[in-house]
């Protein structure tokens, strides 16, 4: 889907009519609209954000405050009595769809009264059309057209300033991670379709009450479990709500504190950030080495169980060699090869002497029980490896607890440190100071006891889960017993059948989409970043958490600087559209506004690459796009324009880049 | 008037297609998905309703394969 041209009439500061057409070439796939501050950039991008979506997200302060929606200037000279209008109207063309045609249209009304004042529209009017043929039909649902082609949800991934990018991952982050992959990937819509299956299920079930005791009874387990399943899944979620809104609270704090007059608490604010990453650093490889110490558990387990068995098989082995039964000392071939010649090795006719004969056979019969125990022999060699890798992993779990040891200790380290720090803030002489902290320890102990909480009641629910499905097969086989059930009971396997593969699929696409942003990011942010010898890579862990590693092995994303923050998002977002197969046009507003002056010209070098097969509009300051960016970008931009402002009529004109 | 059709991400129908086997429970999985899409945030359906009249519906297919 593509946006052929946005027009704009008496909206802010377009006076009038203005419109802007914009590249649907694949191969040439930017327009670049140039302007200075305060020319009209955002406004552009807030147009088409209200058009499609009722919205200005992106709309500064003043604009909020000074500059009502219709132009001022407009509704100054508007006559008493009379209407006047601003409107947008996006077109679009989806090329994937026999390129039929979109056009959407919101315009919002004011009029003067009588005495001067100015009223407008309670609501914007909003029409959408579409081409089916020849024919321009109205759409009725607009709401389910914008989902479609690009939701809510997503749309800040499409349509965003760059300049508040490196916001992105300053707060709590997590969250917003999972909110933008499950967003991306519609895994909230598996979520729903297998809540409602397990809803449907258990109505399906309720249909054969009162029809067999022993039926009933099972149903009145399933039904306890169910609720307690129920309630505690519902006490999960608003303990998360809980926790998110704590976590809130507390960067709030911790951005107050660090924003204070007071130098020495900004001091210790940045002392408890810089401990507070090497804290999760500690964690995360204390997590890694506790599951390495289950891996090789998992791993080296059955050889362990085995091990006496392996140790008597290996003396057992010895002392047969000791005593020479092995290696054998009749070779079998040779036996078999007299026999079926004739003839002993002495010479005897074996045919005619049937005693040599028996004798040659008897022979022939150790011979066999000689191989086998040359196969024990090389037995031997086989178990041998094994006794040592059990001896190794003895030594490895070892080394590895001795690691957990010592990280636990630096943590207690870490902690003790944390709350020196907390002591001090407490004990500044400055009552705001003081409060905040307090409030922040308060909060932090929240934290703690939510998270212990969530942790119990996870435990209750795989519980519950586990007896659901022991009292659901119990169910099955009784149905099964009665040819009346018959038909519940196909409906329930299939219903079971459908529900179990809905699930299996979310969580596959839950493992690959993860990995997939993960490497995406991590290859984009490595491409895009400068210090190149100084980061090594980018992980998304299994809660959604995103770290940047450093050469050294720590964790650094606390420590990176705006423009650095600003690439991390960028290649997260691009990492993101590529994911989510949604064919939305992207919009950014200032791409290299953090960014400072000598890698702007590296990065508008690598960012067409990255969004290769979209259809790119940036708008840029005369900052952004000098003439070597535009040198850099000149392959890819189709289209080119230059915003005016002119002061003195409040208004912006649009014209073609440099005419 | 005409009304858009919404569509179920393409990585959602592949992994449907590489993990159910069986015919019948594909287009299953398919139906009450896109039912989902539809009338999330729209209205409240009685998906109840949808739901169980699909398993009898699909319960029905299958026996007559059978």
């Amino acid at each position: 889907m593509k946006i052929q041209s946005v027009e704009l009439e008496n909206y802010r500061q377009y006076r009038g009519k203005v419109a802007v057409e914009l590249t649907c070439d694949p191969t040439r796939n930017i327009s670049i609209i140039q302007g200075v501050n305060g020319a009209g950039k955002t406004n552009m991008l807030n147009a088409v954000n209200w058009c499609l979506y009722s919205k200005e997200e992106h709309l500064s302060k003043y604009d909020a405050k000074k500059q009502p929606i219709i132009n001022d200037a407009e509704l100054r000279e508007l006559p008493e009595g009379e209407k006047i209008y601003a409107q947008v109207t996006v077109k679009m063309i989806d090329e994937k769809d026999n390129n039929r045609f979109y056009q959407f249209d919101r315009r919002i009304g004011a009029k003067k009264d009588g005495n001067g004042k100015v009223i407008f529209d309670s609501e914007p009017e909003f029409h959408v059309y579409m081409q089916i043929k020849q024919d321009i039909q109205e759409i009725r649902e607009t709401e389910m057209l914008i989902n479609r082609i690009l939701p809510h949800g997503v749309k800040s991934f499409f349509f965003f300033d760059g300049e508040q990018l490196d916001e992105f991952f300053k707060e709590e982050r997590s969250t917003k991670v999972r909110e933008a992959i499950f967003d991306v990937s519609q895994l909230y819509l598996l979520d729903r379709t297998i809540e409602h299956f397990e809803k449907t299920i258990s109505s399906i079930r309720g249909e054969v009450r009162g029809e067999n005791p022993q039926v009933d009874q099972i149903q009145e387990k399933i039904r306890e479990v169910e609720k307690g399943l129920e309630s505690n899944r519902e006490g999960k979620k608003e303990k998360e709500e809980k926790l998110r809104e704590i976590r809130g609270k507390i960067t709030e704090i911790e951005n107050r504190l660090k924003d204070c007059s007071e130098s020495v608490v900004r001091a210790l604010q940045n002392q408890r950030g810089s401990l507070n990453t090497r804290l999760e650093e500690i964690e995360r490889r204390i997590e890694k080495t506790k599951e390495q110490v289950t891996d090789n558990i998992i791993e080296t387990g059955p050889l362990i169980y085995c091990f006496p068995a392996i140790t008597e098989a290996i003396v057992q082995i010895d002392q047969k060699a000791e005593k020479g039964d092995i290696p054998p000392k009749i070779a079998q071939t040779f036996v078999k090869e007299l026999l079926e010649k004739g003839e002993c090795i002495c010479g005897t006719n074996t045919e005619a002497n049937i005693e040599a004969r028996r004798r040659l056979e008897e022979l022939l019969k150790k011979a066999r029980i000689s191989e086998i125990y040359e196969e024990i022999l090389g037995l031997k060699y086989d178990l041998n490896p094994i006794k040592e890798r059990v001896a190794d992993f003895l030594e490895e779990q070892n080394t590895l607890r001795k690691n957990i040891m010592s990280l636990e200790q630096e943590k207690d380290g870490v902690k003790r440190e944390l709350q020196e720090i907390s002591t001090k803030l407490q004990g500044i002489n400055v009552e705001e100071i003081t409060n905040l902290e307090i409030a922040r320890n308060q909060l932090k102990r929240e934290e703690e006891a939510l998270i212990r909480e969530i942790g119990v009641l996870e435990q209750r629910i795989e519980t519950a889960r586990l007896a659901l499905d022991r009292f659901q097969k119990e169910l099955n086989d009784e149905l099964k017993k009665s040819k009346k059930f018959a038909e519940v009971t196909e409906r329930l396997n299939l219903a079971t059948l459908t529900l179990n593969a809905l699930v299996t699929i979310r969580q596959k696409l839950i493992d690959d989409i993860r990995n997939t942003i993960q490497e995406k990011t991590r290859e984009y942010f490595l491409r895009l970043i400068w210090k190149k010898e100084t980061y090594d890579t980018v992980i998304i862990d299994n809660n959604y958490s995103i770290s940047v590693i450093n050469k050294l092995g720590s964790e650094c994303l606390g420590t990176l600087s705006a423009g650095e923050r600003q690439i991390l998002a960028l290649s997260f977002l691009a990492a993101l559209r590529e994911v989510s197969g949604f064919d939305a046009p992207i919009i950014i507003d200032t791409p290299l506004g953090r960014i400072s002056k000598e890698h702007k010209e590296s990065i508008a070098e690598l960012l067409p690459e990255f969004l290769r097969d979209a259809q790119v509009t940036m708008f840029m300051t005369d900052e952004e796009y000098t003439p070597r960016v535009r040198q850099l970008l000149s392959r890819k931009v189709d289209k080119e324009y230059e915003l005016c402002y002119d002061e003195s009529k409040s208004q912006t004109t649009v014209k073609p880049y440099g005419k | 008037m005409a009304s858009p059709r919404l569509r179920i991400s393409k990585r959602i129908l592949d992994e449907i297609d590489k993990q159910i086997e069986d015919e019948n429970v594909k287009e299953l999985a398919r139906n009450l998905l896109q039912f989902e899409l539809e009338y999330w945030r729209i209205e409240k359906p009685h998906f109840k309703e949808f739901f169980n009249n699909q398993l009898i519906i699909y319960c029905r297919k299958k026996m007559q394969k059978s």
